[in-house]
């Protein structure tokens, strides 16, 4: 790890409690702006900060603190990495490069990643959907899993119940592979003996921008959605309350910030929600020979400095 | 950074010592330099007793005086942190521990971090790893850099001879850290190949300070004594002969007991210190207090009194068994004579350290397939599991489920979340065959390397420091190579059968079960009273003649008949049983029977065989744990016949889980028997190796 990542995980992390608030995303990414080689903060005073980086004095201090607790934050971060999961900076070559391409300053600094990473860097095809599937909702699914699969592509997974699971699930039985995003820390994750068993068998890489033992909220599930478009290079939405609901809520932004190829089931069964989202942008899917067979949108770059040149 | 004037040290170490005239010893001012005013990282390798307490506790002296955080000791063994506790108060500093014996609460320490009121916090590399210290404390001692000492900083690694996974760890953490908290490691057991990869470790190019590791007094020599009994008897003749206060090391916790058990009875005043269930905290605190005062002439002690013991006028160190490795036996022997002109360390070589080195060696990492069946419990299981919930699953005894459980939290394969309660983790993970295999080839090289020891006729003092790469060539004059004194151990018959009829006649109690295998209570009224067994099997002593008999002569000799009445004879029973029976079983024939009958002649009470077996089971050695074994057994008795009034013996020819004896103690109770006391000729349990 290099000192550059240290720092910004220092800077960022909410494992250790600091007596001084963690960087938001748009502060951290405003101050790599900065200091592109952000590990300086470690060696140079709170003074130094100021007179040479003009940053103030309230905030230089704020940095000296978070900085400061690096021992109890590298221990914190070992006995993670030592269960499995680590903890990857956006300066960390196995960071997914999408996630900072495409959500810019609203992505989080860091993630805790556990399992394949390989599979981070596959093209990942997101399927979402309520978690209250009708039968044909849930077929839909399946066939739009298997697609992915065959093509080479792996599917990217809220991992939560309905249509989630039924995509995680579909895509496992034809020997694909899945990267998950759950809306629970990824300890609290582990307990689940299916999910942990995929994860040793190199078939599920889960990703959480969340501390390790979060339990499921309805704001966390929300705050996670972005991240299963930012991995997708496309994302399927198979059955959407209308202007309610996380499925709806994580499509509009999506949509609106233009994060991915947004698709949307438009075929028999296709629900208001769905017609809905059809109005915001997103591209209609309507038989089940065309999934992820839509123009790609490349993905926009935010920030000049968010596209690593470090290394 | 501003460095600090030298004076300031000096100053530092006579305000701490209160004594104007204190003056640093070679090595240490360079030291606390390096962490102090670099705060950098430094490995100290000095021999035992040159004085690192000193250099950490200037050093957190000044580090605090400068606005650092407290200072974090992680030290190999906490029982005798309280000396290293005390000494820090003496020289002003807050110092605290956490283990589970003494000291502080977590919640108290916290608030006292809190308060920036704590100067050294001393824990084990254990405490590292408790989801407690993590979550509450380890975040309040890395808020701010500060100090970090890894004492016996050899154990991070694999090379050295006492690994610790748990270290390891912490090497890879220190590894880690930005410059500017500055770290010292210190050994004094640790040859040029551990020390390059410790601090490759820690962070390359580390600075190394060594000092010399020979000691001046110490004299060396080596006793060749297949026999134990012979062995018993040399301590017996010399122990009072030898100068001052001194520690007999034991490699098992049952020799420890042998040993301290026959000094006692010859009269000598001698403790016991060891770790395992059956001796109390009390009891060791105590036995180390004894010596420290000199109140007793030895401690009898396991490895566990090995690391940080700091006394400094300890005369002897005696080896009864050979160390498995060198820099271990450096280490243990290291203990004498830090502050005197003259001090002794003998080791013994018995017929039976080669067996005892291999035992220890293939119990240091848990059987491939015992680690397969529990890891497939957790793959089939949400949630996190209990040591018993796994217990019922596998057929493994607890003892190995628990040790198998301690490395794969190690491992990081499981989280621990509360007291023998474990959760898999995402880490994926394979049973690391090479390592453990180059771990054990490493272990047996340093065994070999004992028995040069052993066999050299140069200088041992010489030999002993080359191994640690300290290549002073002079020889130091007064070991046995050196002077041509050997000593020797040569009795008489009778001398010798003394010792070795107290090896024999160790009883062993058998603990009646108050829980059934399926863990309900067992009725009070249809418990067995406590009972008594008269060997281990294989003991070299009676165990011996109980395994000729069972798997040679089927038959067993009037030696055990009169053993076995006497050992009753010796028992305080508060009733006389009025009548004997034993346990049936198909695979011996009548050899159980046989015995107990004529037991029961001697004994002058009547022998009924009346206890039967319904169904063949399995042996009960094939059933490994608890669980399984007591359902082996469970309604495979019956009772044919009419009981006699009264209390009765119970006999079986070996006793192991104690299962078979509480079943049919239970359905003698049922029938209307009195109280049942069980028998056993020798205990096959391996609760001890």
């Amino acid at each position: 790890m290099t000192n550059d990542s240290l720092a910004v995980l220092l800077m960022t992390n909410r494992l250790v409690d600091v007596d001084a608030a963690p960087l938001t995303a748009r502060e951290i990414w405003g101050l790599y702006d900065k200091i592109p080689q952000i590990g300086q903060v470690l060696e140079v005073s709170a003074h130094e900060l100021v007179s040479d980086y003009a940053i103030e004095f309230n905030e230089a201090e704020r940095i000296k603190k978070l900085c400061d607790a690096a021992t109890a934050f590298v221990f914190e971060m070992k006995r993670l990495e030592d269960s499995g999961i680590r903890v990857l900076s956006f300066l960390d070559e196995d960071f997914p490069k999408r996630v900072t391409n495409v959500l810019g300053n609203k992505s989080s600094a860091f993630l805790l990643v556990a399992g394949n990473t390989d599979l981070l860097e596959k093209t990942g095809r997101g399927i979402v959907g309520s978690r209250d599937a009708g039968e044909e909702a849930i077929a839909v699914a399946q066939s739009a899993a298997n697609a992915a699969i065959r093509q080479g592509d792996v599917v990217v997974s809220g991992l939560a119940r309905g249509i989630d699971r039924v995509a995680m699930t579909a895509a496992l039985e034809v020997d694909g592979q899945v990267v998950g995003v759950p809306t629970e820390g990824l300890r609290t994750i582990a307990n689940t003996n299916e999910i942990r068993n995929l994860v040793h068998e190199g078939k599920i890489c889960m990703v959480s921008p969340y501390g390790p033992d979060v339990r499921f909220s309805v704001g966390l599930a929300m705050g996670r959605n972005r991240f299963v478009y930012a991995l997708s290079e496309s994302t399927l939405v198979v059955v959407s309350d209308l202007e309610k609901g996380g499925t709806w809520e994580g499509a509009k932004e999506a949509l609106a910030g233009k994060f991915a190829q947004v698709d949307v089931w438009a075929g028999d069964g296709a629900t208001d929600g769905n017609r809905g989202l059809l109005k915001l942008g997103a591209s209609a899917v309507s038989s089940r020979d065309e999934f992820w067979v839509s123009g790609y949108i490349p993905a926009q770059v935010v920030l000049k400095t968010a596209q690593p040149t470090l290394f | 950074m501003a460095s600090i004037q030298v004076d300031e040290f000096l100053l530092a170490l006579r305000t701490l010592t209160k004594n104007p005239m204190a003056e640093f010893r070679d090595g240490q001012r360079d030291a606390i330099e390096v962490l102090v005013n670099d705060k950098a990282r430094v490995i100290v390798v000095q021999r035992t007793g040159w004085g690192k307490s000193a250099v950490y506790f200037v050093a957190t002296h000044l580090l605090r005086k400068q606005g650092l955080g407290p200072t974090l000791i992680v030290s190999p063994l906490l029982a005798l942190m309280n000396n290293q506790i005390d000494a820090a108060k003496r020289l002003g500093l807050r110092a605290y521990t956490i283990n589970s014996v003494n000291d502080l609460a977590v919640g108290e320490l916290v608030s006292l971090l809190d308060a920036d009121d704590v100067d050294v916090l001393l824990i084990s590399p254990e405490r590292l790893a408790n989801p407690e210290f993590s979550d509450k404390v380890m975040p309040l001692v890395g808020r701010r850099p500060g100090l970090i000492v890894i004492d016996e900083v050899h154990c991070i690694s694999d090379w050295g001879h006492d690994f610790r996974p748990d270290y390891r760890r912490l090497g890879q953490v220190i590894g880690r850290l930005p410059k500017g908290i500055p770290v010292l490691g210190t050994t004094a057991t640790a040859n040029d190949k551990v020390i390059a990869d410790v601090s490759q470790q820690l962070g390359d190019g580390l600075p190394v300070l060594r000092g010399p590791l020979k000691r001046d007094g110490l004299a060396l020599s080596v006793l060749d004594s297949p026999n134990r009994a012979t062995r018993l008897v040399w301590l017996d003749k010399n122990l009072e002969n030898l100068p001052g206060t001194g520690i007999i090391y034991c490699l098992t916790q049952r020799d420890v007991d042998l040993v301290a058990g026959y000094l006692m009875s010859r009269g000598h005043k001698v403790s016991r210190y060891r770790s395992g269930d059956d001796i109390t905290q009390e009891e060791k605190d105590e036995s180390l207090r004894q010596l420290l005062n000199n109140e007793v002439k030895a401690v009898v002690a396991s490895t566990a009194l090995a690391m940080g013991y700091d006394k400094p006028d300890v005369s002897f160190v005696i080896h009864y068994q050979s160390t498995d490795s060198l820099v271990g036996y450096y280490q243990q022997v290291g203990r004498a004579g830090r502050a005197l002109q003259s001090s002794l360390g003998v080791m013994m070589r018995g017929s039976e350290d080669k067996d005892i080195h291999a035992y220890f060696r293939n119990g240091s990492f848990p059987k491939e397939e015992v680690i397969a069946q529990i890891l497939s419990v957790f793959e089939n299981t949400d949630g996190p599991l209990s040591t018993i919930a796994i217990e019922k699953q596998v057929n493994l005894k607890s003892g190995a489920i628990e040790n198998a459980m301690k490395q794969l939290h190690v491992e990081g394969v499981v989280d621990r979340v509360k007291s023998k309660t474990y959760a898999r983790t995402l880490k994926k993970w394979v049973y690391p065959k090479d390592r453990v295999e180059h771990t054990l080839a490493s272990k047996s090289r340093g065994a070999d390397e004992v028995i040069e020891y052993c066999n050299t006729t140069e200088c041992r003092m010489r030999f002993l420091v080359s191994h640690l790469n300290d290549n002073d060539l002079s020889s130091c004059g007064i070991c046995d190579n050196c002077t041509g004194v050997k000593i020797t151990a040569n009795f008489t018959t009778i001398e010798i059968a003394v010792a070795q009829v107290y090896l024999q006649s160790g009883y062993l109690t058998i603990e009646p079960r108050k829980r059934n295998w399926d863990n309900k209570n067992i009725p009070i009224n249809e418990q067995l009273m406590e009972g008594r067994c008269l060997s281990k099997w294989k003991d070299g002593g009676y165990g011996d003649e109980v395994a000729k008999g069972k798997q040679g002569d089927h038959h067993f000799g009037d030696e055990i008949v009169n053993a076995v009445v006497e050992m009753i004879s010796d028992w305080k029973l508060v009733e006389r049983p009025k009548w004997m029976t034993c346990i049936p079983s198909a695979r011996s024939g009548d050899l159980v029977p046989n015995i107990a009958l004529r037991i029961a002649k001697q004994l002058g009470i009547p022998f009924l065989q009346i206890v039967a077996k319904k169904n063949l089971t399995e042996p009960q050695k094939v059933m490994a744990n608890s669980a399984h074994q007591g359902a082996n057994v469970s309604g495979a008795f019956t009772i044919n016949g009419a009981l006699l009034d009264g209390p009765v013996f119970l006999l079986d020819d070996l006793v192991d889980s104690r299962w078979t004896l509480t079943e049919v103690g239970r359905l003698l109770r049922q029938s209307g028997s009195g109280n049942v006391y069980p028998l056993a000729l020798a205990s096959t349990q391996s609760g001890d190796s």
